[in-house]
């Protein structure tokens, strides 16, 4: 992957001084759908089979170049259980970007990563970017998977753990993408497990980001964000898991 | 903290008693003797040995009834110098433990336990006297690492108490699944990853087993991710059934509500990780504060897996040691630590991401030594992880169990809220629509409604949504009008007549002034049955078709219908409401009822003064009725209306002309205008708030702590847990041949006399005659009896001193800190 692993190795291209700019990017969906793995591939362009489940929330960074400005992804990748939910504010508080996962092969995770959407458009920081990724596009590799489930064994990557199932897709493309269209998200298909779509994503929410407003004078820390970023301690975004108190409704 | 469970009782002596004191000679089930000396009044010492007597008189069993339960101990192997070969451990046994058992100086530590368990008992008689703490701490050989984890943590006296409940839980629910069966699922090849056992299907299914059994012996809590991690580290070194038995004192006792659905525990222990840190290290609280870093970001994992996920699994597992031995404080010494040793660092970082960062990177150099070039062995020795668990111990010896109990509980309210209030927001917000409600209403119907399902759910199965009853009596807490009439005092329950004419005095209904006692009557009967049939009418637009409930959402939309809109809206809900058959009109039987169940409404929702005598405006709504109706649509087709047109007065009202009908008639008006929103009180009794999850807080934090204060009393002779502290004697030597077993005045209070154990050589040589007397000491070994080591042994034991020694002072001041 041409990432970029470290600053000095970017840093004599362009006559702009490179420094690079923070975005605190966080990834929400159900459990087991693939957020660590994604991350994990951005990365270090790995993946591996036997991820342990997330807990709490992890923290990674990665820098990656997007025109002439290195972005640094502060990337917090968030627990999927539902009973983590509660502390999922702690993370996604001022963060400016949100990756929202799904799997393909299961409708319900849609419906939860619809949820988490719902969530972020009210409580988290108004401008953030929003991505819908439909992870795991590799178990459904078959094109017209509807119309030839059972050839998907024959798949090269087929899948190790379905063994007597075989995996269909339950997501179509389309159907995410019109809500995705319609809610104003960006929207990818993503395989962590082939690393199919998966910088793409980073990419281009890098590119949607108001960069040039962030490179406002103030020092790394919080560059990122436009005008105060202190938490709201009565307000919604501030999760329980936070200090201060937080608000009836 | 000492335990001794009445059936492992052999016999009990009264020696040395004196005018003031009374001692007791116990004899256990390992042949060892104690004396327990009271120091306490006469009186209540005499107490304490009939008490003791009398359950001992009751005990269900003796320990030889229970040795099928010993063959599951390895401990009872390793004394008895056999090979257990690959039984009674965990996954380790077939699979390897982690780490380097040479490193680890494994064989020395098991003599050393060899030895101390001759001494001191073993399994299910285990006194923890002498060095078992720091023997613990110094870390814990692999084969006896389990069975010391389930002593420590109490959870053998569960499996000892409960045979075959585990395989009957596995059993019974062979067939079923649930929500957390599938989660369990998800999980189950993600668990411990790195170690190999877990890649095996043998290791995966062991792991399945123990995690379903506890889904389905606490389906409440169920599965939550972390406990597999948890499970998974158990199960290297313990059976299944033992990681099971252990797992449920994880959950209800050290760490209470960690994985409940709400996860009030872990976020309460982060409140008071919090507060721990504002008041050891202000200066770092201070940077925090300052750069907005939330320290949970970093110490939520350590607490929900014990340290399991973050540090290498090696120095986790001495982390649970600890934790076993000592309890909850033990995570909170650690983590102070970790913010203590990495202070300076901490003190650069600007935002969590770099605080998070430095943590990371600390535990991945745990092994490395502090001073390899140190002057002395041990300095060089001195490990990372060495140091940090110093600084736990050292630093802050302040930090005890008592008072994180303190601090969860005057924290607990703030936690409590922020979960309520985060809930509440979040079933808010994921309302499909909020129908004609604003927020303050919405917040105010979510608290209405929750606090009814809690009470409905109490009784039965607990409930996701309402059905008639719960429905009537939710918008009853609002409008009282949806409720029976309230009876009076019920101080004369006896005068029948009497009290139901009271109940009609007192209640606001509309009584006829020139009514006899049976019209009265009869008047509450046919407002009672009008009250009937209105509110199932309500409870029936409101509720889901499927299930015959009404959810949160329906109850917010049929809310809002009555309290939210407007004139209009209010007015098309009621045509609605009454057009049964959905035809758009309403017949006139249909109208009939709206009028007959409006002469239960008006008079209970118009304000006093208002009111208009009822036949009035009843007589002259029915006269518009006929007035504005609409004909009969099919009044020309002689064949199907013909049952109609026998009736005189057939008409069929509209949508429109149902408006004007009732906007000619003033009480109507005012009452779909203004008096019925009115008539719904929002605001919030007091005790309504936190109903639910105070409950659940309650019961995990203290009634769990009864139960197995319970579980305990019922078997050990010991009053109340932790009211027994250990300390060695000053004089006694090393090896602890003399010991000093005392209970603490606290035990005073509980109205329990004051113990001291002392066991001296001369007293264990004592008992050994004794036993030969009883004739049972066959294959039994004596304390005194035990013979001195020989050879090679001996040497690893003066290895052993040594590290034993070394930690001593690295450890600091051992487990006195009580005394
Ligand atoms: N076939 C396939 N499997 C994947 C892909 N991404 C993730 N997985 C597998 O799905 C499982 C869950 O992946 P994780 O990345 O741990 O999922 P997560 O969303 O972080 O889960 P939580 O931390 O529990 O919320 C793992 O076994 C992965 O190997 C993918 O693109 N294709
Ligand atoms: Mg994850």
């Amino acid at each position: 992957m041409a990432d970029v692993s470290d600053n000095t190795a970017l840093s004599g291209s362009p006559s702009v001084p490179m420094k690079p700019v923070q975005v605190k990017l966080v990834l929400l969906g159900e459990a087991a759908v693939g957020k660590s793995s994604l991350v994990l591939r951005f990365v270090n362009n790995e993946f591996q089979e036997n991820k342990e489940p997330t807990i709490g929330a992890a923290f990674l960074t990665q820098k990656t170049r997007v025109e002439d400005k290195i972005i640094k992804f502060e990337i917090w990748d968030t627990a999927g259980q539902e009973r983590f939910h509660s502390l999922a504010p702690m993370y996604y508080r001022n963060a400016q970007a949100a990756i929202v996962v799904y799997d393909v092969t299961r409708a319900a995770s849609l419906d939860k990563a619809k949820s988490w959407v719902k969530e972020l458009q009210r409580q988290a920081n108004p401008n953030i970017v929003i991505a819908l990724a439909g992870n795991k596009v590799d178990l459904v590799s078959d094109e017209d998977d509807d119309l030839h489930p059972d050839e998907l064994d024959g798949d090269e990557e087929a899948n190790e753990d379905g063994d007597d199932m075989p995996i269909t897709r339950q997501v179509p493309a389309e159907e995410a993408r019109a809500y995705a269209d319609e809610s104003g998200l960006l929207f990818f298909e993503t395989s962590a497990k082939l690393g199919h779509g998966v910088q793409e994503v980073f990419n281009e929410i890098a590119r949607k980001i108001p960069i040039d407003q962030m490179l406002m004078p103030s020092r790394s820390g919080r560059a990122g964000m436009p005008g105060s970023n202190r938490i709201d301690l009565n307000n919604d975004g501030q999760g329980i898991g936070g200090r201060g108190g937080s608000c009836a409704c | 903290m000492f335990v001794l469970p009445l059936f492992a009782v052999r016999r009990v002596e009264r020696v040395h008693s004196t005018a003031f004191t009374i001692a007791l000679s116990i004899t256990n089930w390992h042949q060892m003797r104690m004396i327990l000396r009271l120091e306490s009044s006469l009186d209540a010492s005499d107490n304490f040995c009939c008490a003791l007597r009398d359950q001992l008189k009751r005990r269900g069993r003796t320990l030889k009834s229970l040795k099928p339960f010993l063959s599951t101990c390895f401990s009872e192997v390793l004394l008895a110098d056999k090979d257990a070969g690959d039984h009674l451990g965990g996954l380790g046994l077939t699979h390897g433990f982690p780490g380097d058992t040479k490193k680890s100086k494994d064989a020395n530590k098991i003599n050393y336990w060899k030895k101390y368990m001759r001494d001191y008992g073993r399994n299910l008689t285990l006194a923890r006297l002498g060095n078992f703490s720091k023997l613990v701490r110094i870390g814990l050989p692999n084969r006896l690492r389990g069975e010391i984890w389930e002593l420590c943590s109490g959870s053998i006296y569960y499996r000892c108490m409960n045979p075959g409940v585990y395989e009957k839980l596995l059993e019974d629910h062979k067939d079923n699944t649930s929500l957390s069966i599938e989660e369990i699922e998800k999980d189950l090849n993600r668990s411990l990853p790195e170690y190999p056992a877990y890649q095996t299907p043998e290791g995966i299914e062991t792991l399945r087993r123990v995690l379903v059994a506890y889904a389905w012996k606490n389906p409440e809590l169920g599965y939550c991710q972390a406990m597999n991690i948890v499970v998974s580290a158990l199960l290297i070194y313990m059976t299944e059934e033992q990681a099971f038995w252990t797992l449920n004192v994880l959950c209800d006792r050290l760490l209470p509500g960690y994985y409940s659905t709400s996860m009030y525990g872990a976020l309460l222990d982060q409140a008071v990780f919090e507060q721990l840190v504002r008041e050891t290290m202000p200066i770092l609280d201070e940077h925090f504060k300052r750069h907005d870093i939330q320290v949970s970001v970093a110490s939520l994992p350590w607490f929900l897996s014990l340290f399991l996920n973050s540090m290498p699994l090696l120095f986790a597992f001495r982390v649970l040691d600890c934790f076993f031995l000592e309890g909850p404080k033990v995570l909170f010494q650690v983590g102070l630590a970790l913010l203590k040793v990495n202070g300076e660092e901490l003190l650069k970082a600007t935002d969590d991401g770099a605080f998070i960062d430095i943590f990371k990177a600390y535990f991945l150099r745990l092994d490395e030594h502090l001073y390899p070039n140190g002057k002395t062995a041990r300095m060089r020795s001195l490990t990372r992880f060495h140091h940090l668990m110093l600084i736990a111990y050292q630093d802050f010896p302040n930090i005890t169990n008592e008072g994180v109990m303190d601090l969860r509980r005057s924290l607990q309210s703030k936690v409590i809220h922020g979960i309520e209030s985060f809930t509440k927001r979040s079933h808010l917000r994921n309302l499909k629509e909020t129908g004609k409600l604003n927020k303050e209403a919405l917040a105010a119907v979510y608290d209405k409604y929750y606090s009814i399902l809690f009470y409905h759910g109490q009784e039965g199965v607990s409930q996701a949504s309402l059905g008639y009853a719960g429905y009537v009596e939710f918008l009853g807490s609002m409008a009282a009008w949806c409720l029976p009439p309230k009876e009076p005092e019920e101080d004369d329950e006896g005068q029948d007549e009497e009290s139901s004419e009271e109940a009609l005095d007192a209640s606001p209904v509309l009584v006829q002034p020139y009514g006899q006692e049976d019209e009265v009557k009869e008047l509450a009967a046919l407002d009672e049955e009008r009250r009937l049939r209105l509110t199932q009418r309500l409870f029936d637009a409101a509720k889901d078709e499927e299930t015959g409930q009404v959810g949160f959402q329906r109850a917010v939309v049929s809310t809002g219908e009555l309290l939210g809109g407007d004139l209009l809206t209010r007015i098309d809900y009621f045509f609605h409401l009454y057009d049964v058959d959905s035809d758009g009109k309403l017949s006139q039987a249909e109208f009939d009822t709206f009028c007959d169940e409006m002469a239960y409404l008006v008079p209970r929702v118009l304000s006093g003064d208002s009111l208009v005598e009822e036949e009035a405006w009843l007589v002259s709504l029915r006269d518009n009725a006929v007035r504005y109706a609409d004909p009969p649509p099919d009044s020309d087709d002689g064949v199907t209306s013909a049952e109609q047109e026998t009736s005189e007065h057939v008409f069929y009202i509209s949508l429109p002309s149902f408006r004007m009908i009732l906007l000619a008639e003033a009480p109507l008006e005012r009452l779909f205008d203004t008096d019925l929103a009115a008539s719904f009180r929002l605001e919030q009794p007091p005790q309504a708030y936190n109903v639910r999850l105070g409950r659940e807080i309650f019961n995990a934090l203290w009634s769990e702590g009864t139960k197995l204060a319970e579980g305990v009393r019922r078997m050990a002779v010991s009053p109340r847990r932790g009211s027994v502290r250990s300390r060695t004697d000053s004089t006694a030597s090393r090896r602890g041949r003399k010991s000093t077993l005392a209970i603490d005045t606290s035990a005073e209070r509980l109205g329990v006399p004051t113990v001291t154990v002392q066991r001296t050589d001369d007293e264990a040589s004592d008992g050994a005659s004794k036993r030969s007397t009883d004739g049972e000491a066959s294959g039994q070994r004596s304390p005194a009896a035990s013979p001195t080591s020989a050879g090679s042994e001996a040497m690893s034991e003066v290895d052993m001193l040594d590290e034993v020694d070394r930690l001593l002072n690295e450890l600091g001041h051992g487990d006195e800190e009580e005394v």
